[in-house]
């Protein structure tokens, strides 16, 4: 095989061949990068070789036609090694696969590393047309790539990719990561044209749009089919045909207790409810003085939320209405309802006297989106002020938690926000208080690798909260094994947990309750008191179908 | 006549939000007729016909396959028809006919003969790969019109573009027919092969792909494409060849540190006026140390050029420099005001007009992006002060009657229509207004039925175009049109049956080919000239744009 070296040193005082490479102060490394699907060398991928410093040093290659590739004097010590081409999910020595993480190349003087392969995964694309329901394409369609994923514990979809179709009503998706996906199409911004040659004045044409398709075909998204990309290929034909409704209107009035000052808008929101990814496709009005009335057209019925914002000196009012809008059209009364100064308190047990100053932060949560998110300073006694807080859920956070700490009680009045989400409501007064713990437990242990398995014990490890608490989120923590199989977490919150050492982890998918069931069995709950040293062995859960070496 | 019809639809739709316009108002006369391809002459379906009556609600109505509308039901008065359908009447296409003419309806007039045709839009495109054969994605590909680098009117500008997709591919659609050069412009920094360096270093390598047009080189005119209305050119490919490129580093001082502080833009544009739009790679500097870096730069002759503006006044910098075959030193640059121009404006009559609101502005040509005119008032004197002109060519414009007969600078006689400005360029701007204009007719065939004739008047010397003299009369029933104010000059004129000539006047490469059907004539100072001019007919028009085949 023919090598492609690259000299690292570029002082090297005499070009050494294997023999003297043997015995040289430097190491050399070489290889070959493949395509996964089809097994061919492949041409031009960037290899990279890094050191594991903060600023690492960096040498680069390619690879020959022949796949091979090779970098020669290099000085002793821990590397990375990584591989990356257009087209192809990038690679590092020792993943296995690109959801691993990288393992370290170590290198001694007069090492030579040879038939290191990488194997390239392809990247996958999906194209297809969008039609109108004559048959004609459908320019400026919007197309979305939708990704299943969980959000807060329940399943939700999220846009991977989007697309718009050219004046031939083509769309491409290109680079996809292989797996299953929804795909989305709707054109939002054009009226369909539909025959008509005859118009005279008086004559009411019915305004139409078109409504969004999930393919195949299908209106809604419990009617939708995935859509499986492999690497390396086209998913061609994923078309869609628009079918175009009758729009309806949705009128209504913005009610205010108290009078609003005379230059004061109210900006209302309509966001598809059934529909995921076109949340940002809201469609929106502005209610004036002196009704505060607003219109809507050119929806589809269906089902809707309805969100009303406005601002009066400094005050922001907000409010969230449902609604499954009729093809007749909908009157509705919106009542926006006045923004909250949060007050509260962060206290911390267990340390050396008072520490911080600590930094609250809320962060808006659920449907829909587009509130800001708030922050506060707390004074030194602890106390704090979030102003403006507008009715709906918020998630709280602290920082800084000490090294080792956590947050032991978060309490809105008497309502535990620690552990169930925190609703801001119209005259919600009580106080947040929380309380900021030094003493978290810690969880080290080793992943262990089962009998006949020839891999790696770098994981990806799940602490997860067993029994009352397995619904919340805040309590989960996901760490790395390294080569060895250790792993630690610090600032755990006191409570019975289970660890899981998996080999591949996807991203939200532990948030889905059903996921870790199969697991249990390989090992078992155990308690971590307070300020608690828990040591552990857990066994790795080996990624399906991924029978390769490192 | 275009223009101002725009500017009316656009106050039309304007007024619409605030308040609806009256409907339609209803008689007994109708207006029909076909909308056709104007390249295959074939009908057209699913074309939204719109028909715009002054102050009332629009109709529409949508072809069938036939090509067929009619409005029923109309009062007698002037209707406007508007067709549109996505992929006809590219920008940049002659305006069809009809589509803006007024149609005068009587009581009771039934016409049904209206015939709309539209120019459909041709389509570029192509793969670019690169020397393996390899696609190369993200390449920024451009149609350029040809023609317009025979002028000095400015750089080669793109009709359309695009970036090619995964599969190198790319396509520019919607093209009005004419002759293009296509130019690509893969931009993308890319590694190179090196030895090891910290991340970041500045002697890291890397390389880019060279920007050529279609045909190879920066030479427009080897790779020349013809499109005629409606045509697809689909396989203009592009080999990209890899080259070093380097990133020029530098940073700028002069101005205050606010304006400093604000950022400063730099642009590195090609030597070559006529790439200009085509490849420009800008930046702007860091906040803090006021140092910018520009990547992938290929190896050639550039202008960098800085500018800011500080307290109303452009601070700039200009610097002509070659990069090499390897990487350039960091450089420094020095932005400052323009030369402060006085001057003065006098009359070479003893009757002349008041200077009282009277203007003096310099306008940039072929400036860099960013710079902007400068104007200041005339004294009652006649005195004047420009205030920081930069570096660069000028257009010189004096808003008081007459016209500028002569102009010097420095004592050194300029042309008003561009004179060269450097940094210690001093005054004084001396202009002397001609009072004494000239008088031109123009005679041609009188037309009956009424048709309408336009009679156009061009300055010879394209590099005078767009000065502000060509001029565009309409005449109705006679033969003869008046072009009184004339500054004294060689000109170009001809009479047409083409509706809305302007957009003729920005295409120095159809002038050109029309100039046989011209007549060329010398106004002397406060002289009467005369010429007799054929009538340009519209099918001969059309078929002079119409590109030479392939």
């Amino acid at each position: 095989m023919r090598i492609g070296w690259i000299w690292l040193l570029a002082a090297c005082p005499a070009a050494p061949g294997w023999a003297q490479a043997a015995r040289s102060p430097f190491a050399a490394v070489s290889g070959v990068v493949l395509n996964d699907a089809t097994g061919d060398p492949v041409r031009r991928a960037v290899v990279t070789l890094s050191t594991l410093d903060a600023t690492p040093l960096e040498a680069v290659t390619f690879s020959e036609s022949n796949g091979a590739f090779g970098f020669n004097t290099i000085p002793p010590g821990p590397y990375q090694l990584h591989v990356e081409l257009d087209g192809y999910q990038q690679a590092w020595f020792g993943a296995g696969t690109p959801r691993r993480p990288p393992g370290t190349l170590k290198l001694a003087a007069g090492d030579i590393r040879y038939g290191i392969t990488f194997r390239l995964r392809p990247l996958g694309s999906v194209s297809g047309m969008v039609l109108d329901p004559d048959g004609d394409p459908v320019a400026n369609a919007q197309v979305r790539l939708l990704k299943a994923v969980w959000e807060r514990r329940s399943p939700a979809y999220h846009i991977e990719l989007w697309a718009s179709t050219d004046e031939r009503g083509q769309y491409r998706f290109a680079e996809v990561l292989p797996g299953s996906y929804l795909v989305l199409a709707s054109q939002t911004y054009g009226t369909p044209l539909t025959i008509q040659p005859e118009a005279a004045p008086g004559q009411s044409a019915q305004q139409r749009a078109f409504a969004p398709v999930f393919y195949p075909d299908a209106s809604r998204l419990s009617a939708a089919a995935p859509v499986q990309v492999a690497g390396g290929q086209d998913t061609g034909g994923i078309d869609f045909h628009l079918t175009t409704r009758a729009v309806a209107v949705l009128r209504g009035r913005v009610v205010f207790s108290g009078d609003l000052p005379a230059n004061t808008t109210v900006s209302v929101n309509v966001y598809p409810q059934d529909v995921p990814g076109t949340g940002e496709q809201s469609m929106g009005a502005a209610a004036t003085p002196p009704n505060f009335e607003f219109e809507i057209s050119n929806l589809i019925a269906g089902p809707y939320v309805i969100e009303a914002l406005l601002s009066v000196a400094g005050r922001e009012y907000r409010t969230v209405e449902r609604i499954e809008l009729p093809s007749g059209g909908q009157e509705i009364t919106l009542h926006p309802e006045r923004a909250m100064d949060v007050t509260g308190r962060v206290d911390l047990e267990g340390g050396a006297g008072p520490a911080g100053p600590f930094h609250v932060t809320l962060e808006p949560a659920g449907f829909p989106p587009g509130r800001a998110q708030l922050e506060a300073e707390a004074q030194p006694d602890g106390a704090f002020m979030v102003a403006n807080v507008t009715p709906g859920i918020w998630d709280i956070n602290v920082s800084p938690v000490p090294d080792g700490g956590y947050i032991k009680a978060m309490r809105l009045g008497d309502q535990d926000v620690l552990t169930e989400d925190m609703t801001i409501e119209r005259g919600t007064r009580e106080p947040l208080r929380i309380l900021v713990s030094s003493r978290g437990g810690v969880v080290t242990g080793t992943v262990t690798v089962p009998r006949g398995v020839a891999r790696s014990a770098r994981a990806q490890v799940l602490l997860a909260p067993r029994g009352k608490y397995a619904g919340v989120l805040s309590f989960y923590a996901i760490g790395a094994a390294d080569d060895a199989g250790h792993f630690e977490f610090k600032g755990v919150t006191p409570g019975r947990y289970q660890l899981y050492a998996f080999e591949e982890l996807d991203g939200s998918a532990y948030q889905d309750p059903g996921f870790l069931k199969p697991f249990e069995e390989l090992g078992e709950a155990f308690d971590v008191p307070e300020g608690a040293h828990v040591e552990r062995q857990t066994e790795l859960i080996v990624a399906d179908g991924a029978a390769r070496r490192n | 006549m275009r223009r101002a019809l725009m500017a009316y639809f656009l106050a039309a739709a304007g007024l619409a939000q605030i308040q609806q316009p009256p409907p339609m108002p209803v008689g007994k006369g109708s207006i029909g007729g076909v909308v056709t391809d104007g390249a295959r002459h074939a009908p057209l379906k699913k074309v939204l016909v719109t028909v715009i009556r002054p102050g009332a609600n629009t109709l529409t109505a949508v072809t069938d396959a036939g090509g067929r509308f009619v409005f029923h039901d109309l009062a007698p008065g002037d209707y406007w028809l508007n067709a549109s359908k996505p992929g006809y009447d590219p920008p940049q296409a002659m305006p069809s006919p009809r589509a803006n003419a007024p149609i005068q309806l009587k009581e009771d007039e039934q016409k049904r003969n209206v015939e709309i045709s539209l120019v459909p839009g041709g389509t570029i495109a192509g793969k670019v790969v690169n020397q393996e054969g390899a696609a190369v994605r993200g390449c920024n590909v451009t149609a350029v019109p040809a023609g317009f680098e025979k002028t000095r009117r400015g750089p080669l500008a793109g009709a359309g573009g695009t970036a090619t997709n995964d599969t190198g591919d790319y396509r520019i659609s919607n093209l009005a027919p004419g002759n293009y050069y296509v130019f690509a412009h893969c931009q993308t920094e890319l590694p190179a092969a090196h030895a090891l360096l910290p991340r970041g270093d500045p002697r890291t390598p890397h390389e880019t792909y060279l920007p050529q047009f279609y045909g190879g080189g920066l030479d427009p005119a080897a790779g020349k494409l013809s499109l005629p209305a409606g045509a697809n050119l689909d396989s203009v490919d592009f080999q990209v060849v890899r080259a070093p490129a380097f990133t020029l580093r530098g940073s700028v001082a002069g101005g205050d540190q606010e304006v400093l502080a604000a950022g400063v833009n730099i642009m590195l544009l090609p030597a070559n006026r006529l790439l200009r739009n085509l490849m420009s790679f800008g930046a702007a500097t860091d906040a803090q140390n006021h140092t910018f870096e520009i990547p992938a730069v290929v190896p050639g002759s550039y202008v960098l050029f800085a500018f800011a503006i500080q307290n109303g006044r452009q601070l700039t910098a200009q610097r002509i420099m070659q990069v090499g075959a390897s990487q350039p030193d960091p450089l420094e640059i020095s932005i400052s005001s323009g030369a402060e121009l006085q001057g003065s404006v006098q009359f070479d009559c003893d009757d002349h007009p008041p200077f009282e609101n009277g203007q003096v502005m310099v306008s940039p040509l072929d400036a860099p992006p960013y710079v902007s005119q400068v104007a200041t008032q005339i004294d009652r004197d006649g005195a004047f002060t420009l205030a920081g002109v930069p570096s660069g060519r000028w257009r010189l414009t004096v808003s008081v009657p007459g016209y500028a007969k002569s102009v010097s600078l420095g004592g050194q006689p300029v042309s008003p229509e561009g004179f060269q400005m450097g940094a210690s360029t001093a005054g004084p701007l001396r202009i002397v207004m001609g009072c004494k204009l000239a008088r031109v007719s123009v005679s041609f065939a009188a037309v009956a039925d009424g048709g309408q004739i336009w009679a156009v008047i061009y300055p010879d010397n394209p590099d005078q175009l767009g000065a502000g003299v060509e001029r565009v009369v309409q005449a109705s029933g006679t033969g003869h049109v008046e072009f009184d104010g004339m500054p004294p000059g060689r000109y170009r004129v001809f009479a047409t049956d083409f509706q809305n000539p302007w957009p003729m006047l920005e295409r120095p490469d159809l002038l050109e080919a029309l100039q046989h059907a011209t007549a060329v004539i010398e106004a002397a100072e406060g002289g009467h000239v005369g010429a007799t001019v054929e009538i340009l007919r519209r099918e001969d028009l059309e078929r002079m744009l119409e590109p030479s085949a392939p």
